[in-house]
């Protein structure tokens, strides 16, 4: 199938989904659902290898739980979280957010995880990067996104500083990993810096006015 | 200039010169993870003293499709 087709055939599927918010060249974001919560989206949190930086590797996820933290994210206006889907296999494969969206000071966290093994080769990662930091500074008008990492997880700081963010600081002995405390570092954007990027993706966008 | 990129790919994939094709792939290489990707990003760019935008960084799914962008912005010349 040449490439024109696979792209029709993309299009026909992810276009009328009144779910889809946003869509790159490999993934596309859509709203978290009851399906994805009892699928494997709980699942990755029982997982020591996507867990290895969280807080959350302490408590088993259950499907409950999961359920409890969709209808969170559901109603909250304090966070943007939505699914990542590939976009060949239309398989959900892991969650972005914009978490304690600051709307006075304009400001919000970035985190991204990729759950399924399989996508976690840096470039589902980069592009979901990417474009919840365009929703951020495009649809939500944020000032600055930042993103905190412990110092040992290089992949996820690294691919954050690939697209422009840059370390301004470091919780010191921030979080308890394989039993020693490390720092957290803390990297950050602005908008301004954003818009000028040759970092920033061509989002194509569903259900987006601008 | 092929050469430099083998290395480049060689080093990041931590595998030898000789492992590294055209068809070395994110699908089919066991070390292909996010620091990799950074490591051949950041490599490329110093190396062959160019500035890639969000649209490079997506080419670097192969070997090939980053040889071909580095043929297209006239960095390769083999």
């Amino acid at each position: 199938m040449s490439d024109n087709k696979i792209k029709d055939e993309v299009n026909k599927y992810v276009y009328p989904s009144e779910f889809a918010y946003a869509r790159g060249e490999h993934v596309y974001f859509r709203y978290l659902t009851e399906e994805d919560a009892k699928g494997e989206w709980h699942l990755w949190f029982n997982s020591p290898e996507v867990t290895q930086y969280m807080g959350a590797r302490r408590w088993f996820n259950t499907i409950d739980n999961q359920l409890e933290y969709l209808q969170y994210v559901k109603t909250t206006k304090d966070r943007l979280t939505l699914a990542i889907i590939d976009i060949k296999t239309n398989k959900h494969i892991g969650v972005c957010s914009l978490g304690s969206i600051d709307y006075i000071n304009r400001h919000a966290e970035e985190s991204c995880v990729i759950g399924d093994k399989k996508f976690q080769n840096g470039l589902y990662a980069l592009e979901s990067i990417a474009m919840i930091t365009e929703i951020g500074f495009s649809r939500l008008n944020l000032h600055k996104i930042y993103a905190t990492g412990a110092e040992s997880n290089q992949n996820g700081l690294m691919l954050t500083k690939l697209l422009g963010y840059k370390e301004s600081g470091r919780f010191k002995e921030h979080s308890f990993i394989k039993g020693k405390y490390e720092d957290s570092i803390i990297l950050e954007i602005l908008q301004v810096d954003w818009f000028k990027s040759p970092k920033r993706p061509k989002l194509m966008q569903l259900n987006y006015d601008e | 200039m092929k050469k430099k990129l083998i290395k480049i790919f060689a080093d990041a994939l931590k595998i030898s010169e000789k492992e590294v094709t055209d068809n070395t792939s994110f699908k089919n290489t066991k070390h292909w993870d996010s620091l990799a990707m950074v490591m051949m990003v950041t490599a490329v760019e110093n190396e062959f003293g160019i500035k890639l935008n969000f649209e490079d960084l997506q080419k670097f799914v192969s070997f090939k499709a980053v040889y071909d962008l580095l043929k297209e912005k006239g960095a390769c010349n083999e």
